[in-house]
C-alpha cells in the first residue's frame, strides 16, 4: 500500500511538472490581460523544438545538448508568445481566435516537421526530470513574489485589470502585455521540453494532448493565483497519476455499473476531472476585469 | 506660499483637436496663472474635457501649442505619463483607480521608483502623510479601491496625484456624482491645495460653483473659446450668455414649475421591496412608495445607492428578494419582463449603451425590439417591414430626431447621444404605457436635447401617467418632481413634497443624515 501511495506521490509531482510550468505562464499572460489557449501550441512547439535541437546536438555530449535543446525550446516559446501578443495587442486579433491559429499552426508543423525529418523516429538522452521537478516547485513562489513585491508585477496586475486606468496612471500596457506574454511562452515551452526530453526522449505526435488546456483549466481553478494555480496542476496531476496507477495495476473499479478499468475510460478520467473542477469553481472565480477585452479605440 | 503670479502655469494656444466626424476643440486657448483656481466651463460637448485630456497626454492635438510652466512641450505628450512627469494630474470624470488593486498599489502604480521592488513601508508611511496633511480621514490603504464610495474614490484620486508631486491638478466634472456636502468637502480640499500653491483647473457646467471657488474662468461654446473672465468682474448671467451663445434665451424659456396632479389615483405601488444584486448582498432595503398617476417622482440620491437596484427590481430584469410590486392594485411582483409591459411599464434605462440599444441595428429595427409581436409596429410571425419603416419615420417626425437623412434606416450607433435618447424615449412613450421609469434619462445630452426629454415627460404625467424619475443630478430632480424620494444606502431616507423640498435637506438625506 505504501509503495501505491509513494508511487502515486511521485507521479502526480511529475504529471504536475508540466502542467505547473504552463500554467505559471498562463497566470502571467492572462494577469496581463491576454486570455491565453495558445499554451498548448507552445506546449507542443517546445516540446519538438528542445527534442529537435538535443538530437542534433547529441555528439556534443549529454550536457551540452539538454542545455541546446532547453534554449532551443525557450526561443521557440519566445517567439510564439511574441506573436501571441502581437495579434493580440497590435492587430487586435480576438485573443482566442489568435491562440487557436497558434495551436492548429504548432500541432500542423510539428506532424509535419516530425514525420518529414524523423520518419524513423528519434531517441535522445535528454535531461534528468528531477530539474524540471525543482523549477516548477520553486516557481510558483517566484511568480507570485513578482505578482505582489515589484513594481513590474503591480504594472502586470494593473493592465489586466484596467488598461484604462493603468495608461491614467502612467503605464502602458503594450510594453507589459509582450513581456508578459512572450514569458508566457518561455514557461510553456519548457513545460513541453520536459515532455519530450525528460519524459518521453522522443517526440510524437500531439504529445501535449490537451496539456495546454488543462493547465489553464488549472489556472481558472486557481482563480488566477500562482500557488493556487500550481494546486490545480497537482490536482489535476494526480487524476493522471491515479489513472496510470489503476491501468498499470489492474485494479478494476465497479462504479455506476461502468467497469472503469478500461483504459479508454480510463484516459479520460484527467478531463472529467477537468470539467467536474471547473465546474465547481467557476461561478466563484473572478476574472482579471479587462481578460481578453479588446483594445479601447479613441 | 504664492497664490497669484502672472507667470502661468499652463499655456496652451491654438489647439485643434478632431475625432471622426467632430471638431472637438478648434483653436482654442487656454492659459491658467500659476497657483490659481481656474474654471474651465461650457455645455457638454463644448470641448472641455477633451482640452484637459489633451493637456494630460491622454489625446494628441492636431495642431497648437502647449506650455507647462514655462516650457515648451508642443509634442512631448504622448502618453500620461509624460504629462505625469511634469507635474500634471488628472482626477477623470470616470474615476480611474483600479477597483480589483488595494488604495496602496493603486496609489505605488506607475509612481517613480529607484528599486525593482517595492517598499509598501515606504509608500504607507507617505500615503499616511498626505492624507493627514490634507485632514482627510477613515481611509484604510489596504482595502480595495472598488469598495470606496464615490466621494471617497476622488480623495483617493486626488491623493494620488499630489503622490506624484503633481503641482498642476486637472479636475474634470469632480462634483457630478457628488452630494451637495460631499462636494463643499471637495471645494475646500481644493481651497486648502491652492493656499500651498497648486495650479486647480477644474471644468464644469455648474455656474454656482465657479462663481464660489474660482479665481477666473475662460468659457467654451462648441469646441471654441467663448470668453476669458475674472470671477470677481463677472456674473452668472455673463457666464450663462457665453456658455449658451445664441441659444442664451433657451434657459429662460424652461418650463420650471412642473405640473401638480389633480388625480391621485396610485398606479404603482411598491411594499417593503427588498433586492439582493447578483453576488447576494442587500442593495435595496425595505422601500415603500406611491407613485400616482399624473404625478412625477424623483429619486434623487448619490450614485450607487441602490437607485440601478430599484429601478431593475421595477422593470422586472432584476427580481425583489422580498417585499410586494402593485401596478394599478394588483400584483406584479413575479411577473416577467415581458408581461410587466405588457401592464404599462416603460423604460428608459440609465446606461442607454449597454441596457438600450443595439448600435448596429436600424430605427425601425430598435422600435420592433419589444413589439415583436405587435402589428402597429410592424411585429408579427412574419415581420411586416413595410409598417414597421412607416411607423419608425412617423417617429422620427414626432420626436425630432435628427442626423437621419437617410430616415428609418440609419442605424442607431451612428446617431448623437441626444438623438439616441429622443429615440429611446420614444419607444418607450409611445407603447402606450401607464407608468415610465426614466433613469437618468438627460445624463450627457445638449440643453436642447435635455428640454425636449423633459418636455416628453411632464407631457405624460399631464396625460395621467405616473413617471419614476431617477437621476444623480439634483437640479433635475428638483425641476422636474412634484414629490422627490431620497436613497441613502439602499433604503428610502425620507420622501419630501416639492414645496418642502429644499437642496440643503435633500443633500443631508443623500448622505445619510436626517432632515
Amino acid at each position: 500500500m505504501s509503495e501505491l501511495i509513494m508511487s502515486l506521490t511521485w507521479g502526480t509531482l511529475y504529471y504536475a511538472t508540466p502542467l505547473t510550468l504552463a500554467a505559471m505562464g498562463g497566470v502571467l499572460s492572462e494577469k496581463a490581460g491576454v486570455v491565453n489557449i495558445a499554451l498548448e501550441g507552445f506546449i507542443l512547439s517546445g516540446a519538438f523544438a528542445g527534442v529537435c535541437a538535443a538530437d542534433v546536438t547529441s555528439k556534443y555530449g549529454v550536457i551540452i545538448s539538454g542545455l541546446v535543446g532547453i534554449l532551443a525550446a525557450i526561443m521557440i516559446g519566445a517567439v510564439l508568445g511574441f506573436l501571441h501578443a502581437f495579434l493580440t495587442q497590435k492587430t487586435r486579433m480576438d485573443h482566442v481566435v489568435s491562440g487557436l491559429g497558434i495551436n492548429l499552426l504548432a500541432s500542423g508543423a510539428t506532424q509535419y516537421l516530425y514525420l518529414h525529418e524523423y520518419p524513423q523516429g528519434l531517441s535522445v538522452t535528454g535531461i534528468p526530470r528531477w530539474m524540471f521537478l525543482v523549477a516548477a516547485l520553486v516557481l510558483p513562489f517566484a511568480v507570485q513574489l513578482l505578482l505582489v513585491r515589484t513594481h513590474w508585477g503591480l504594472k502586470l496586475r494593473a493592465v489586466g485589470e484596467s488598461r484604462e486606468g493603468a495608461s491614467m496612471a502612467g503605464v502602458s500596457a503594450l510594453p507589459v502585455r509582450f513581456a508578459a506574454v512572450t514569458l508566457s511562452g518561455v514557461l510553456a515551452a519548457l513545460g513541453g521540453a520536459y515532455l519530450s526530453l525528460a519524459d518521453d526522449h522522443n517526440f510524437s505526435t500531439d504529445v501535449s494532448a490537451g496539456k495546454g488546456y488543462i493547465a489553464l483549466a488549472a489556472v481558472i481553478f486557481g482563480k488566477w493565483n500562482p500557488l493556487g494555480a500550481a494546486g490545480g496542476a497537482l490536482f489535476f496531476g494526480f487524476f493522471y497519476a491515479l489513472q496510470t496507477e489503476l491501468q498499470i495495476r489492474h485494479i478494476s473499479a465497479h462504479f455506476l455499473g461502468i467497469s472503469w478499468t478500461n483504459s479508454f475510460l480510463l484516459d479520460m478520467l484527467p478531463y472529467i476531472m477537468t470539467i467536474v473542477a471547473l465546474t465547481s469553481v467557476i461561478g466563484k472565480a473572478v476574472p482579471p476585469a479587462d481578460l481578453g477585452k479588446e483594445e479601447a479605440t479613441d | 506660499m504664492t497664490t497669484h503670479t502672472s507667470r502661468p502655469a499652463i499655456r496652451m494656444s491654438n489647439i485643434t483637436r478632431t475625432f471622426p466626424g467632430v471638431v472637438a476643440n478648434s483653436s482654442v486657448n487656454l492659459s491658467v496663472a500659476a497657483g490659481s483656481f481656474h474654471a474651465v466651463i461650457g455645455e457638454n460637448g463644448a470641448g472641455k474635457s477633451t482640452l484637459l485630456n489633451i493637456l494630460f497626454g491622454k489625446y494628441q492635438p492636431d495642431s497648437g501649442t502647449i506650455e507647462i510652466d514655462g516650457d515648451d512641450v508642443t509634442g512631448k505628450l504622448h502618453q500620461p505619463a509624460d504629462s505625469i512627469r511634469r507635474g500634471v494630474g488628472l482626477v477623470s470624470q470616470h474615476y480611474s483607480l483600479i477597483p480589483a488593486l488595494s488604495i496602496l498599489d493603486n496609489l505605488m502604480l506607475g509612481s517613480k521608483s529607484t528599486t525593482p521592488v517595492l517598499s509598501p513601508r515606504a509608500a504607507t508611511a507617505r500615503a499616511k502623510s498626505l492624507l493627514g496633511d490634507l485632514g482627510i480621514a477613515g481611509i484604510d490603504l489596504r482595502s480595495r479601491a472598488g469598495a470606496l464610495s464615490i466621494a471617497a474614490q476622488q480623495k483617493v484620486e486626488i491623493v494620488k496625484a499630489l503622490y506624484r508631486d503633481a503641482r498642476i491638478l486637472l479636475l474634470d466634472e469632480p462634483t457630478a456624482a457628488l452630494a451637495p456636502q460631499e462636494a463643499d468637502a471637495l471645494f475646500q480640499l481644493l481651497a486648502k491645495l491652492k493656499s500651498r500653491g497648486t495650479t486647480i483647473v477644474f471644468v464644469t457646467h455648474k455656474l454656482r460653483e465657479v462663481m464660489e471657488n474660482s479665481d477666473t474662468v475662460t468659457v467654451l461654446r462648441n469646441g471654441k473659446n467663448a470668453g476669458d473672465f475674472i470671477t470677481g468682474a463677472t456674473n452668472t448671467d455673463e457666464l450663462l450668455a457665453a456658455m449658451l451663445g445664441s441659444r442664451g434665451t433657451l434657459q429662460g424659456t424652461v418650463d420650471s414649475i412642473p405640473v401638480q396632479s389633480e388625480n391621485p389615483v396610485p398606479i404603482l405601488e411598491l411594499q417593503s421591496l427588498c433586492v439582493q444584486n447578483a453576488r447576494g448582498v442587500q442593495v435595496v432595503r425595505d422601500i415603500d412608495l406611491l407613485v400616482k398617476r399624473g404625478e412625477i417622482v424623483g429619486i434623487a440620491g448619490v450614485d450607487g445607492s441602490g437607485q440601478n437596484e430599484l429601478a431593475e427590481a421595477i422593470v422586472g430584469t432584476l427580481r425583489a428578494a422580498s417585499g410586494r410590486i402593485l401596478m394599478a392594485g394588483s400584483q406584479m411582483t413575479m411577473q416577467s419582463v415581458a408581461e410587466r409591459m405588457r401592464r404599462g411599464i416603460a423604460y428608459i434605462p440609465a446606461d442607454r449603451h449597454r441596457s438600450a440599444i443595439v448600435p448596429s441595428f436600424n430605427i425601425a429595427e430598435t422600435y420592433l425590439l419589444g413589439h415583436e409581436t405587435d402589428r402597429n409596429w410592424g411585429g408579427g410571425a412574419v415581420i411586416n417591414w413595410t409598417t414597421a419603416h412607416k411607423r419608425a419615420g412617423e417617429m422620427l417626425q414626432k420626436y425630432d430626431v435628427r442626423g437621419s437623412s437617410r430616415g428609418s434606416v440609419v442605424r442607431l450607433g451612428s446617431l448623437s447621444g441626444g438623438n439616441q435618447q429622443k429615440v429611446i424615449a420614444a419607444r418607450a412613450l409611445e407603447s402606450a404605457p401607464q407608468i415610465i421609469v426614466a433613469c437618468q434619462p438627460t445624463r450627457g445630452l445638449d440643453v436642447a436635447a435635455t428640454k425636449f426629454i423633459h418636455d416628453a415627460l411632464r407631457k405624460a404625467a399631464h396625460e395621467g401617467l405616473g413617471v419614476l424619475l431617477f437621476s444623480l443630478d439634483l437640479d433635475e430632480i428638483f425641476e422636474m418632481s412634484d414629490r422627490i424620494a431620497v436613497m441613502y444606502n439602499g433604503a428610502i431616507a425620507g420622501v419630501l413634497a416639492r414645496g418642502e423640498a429644499t437642496v440643503a435637506r435633500v443633500g443631508l438625506l443623500m448622505t445619510g443624515g436626517m432632515a
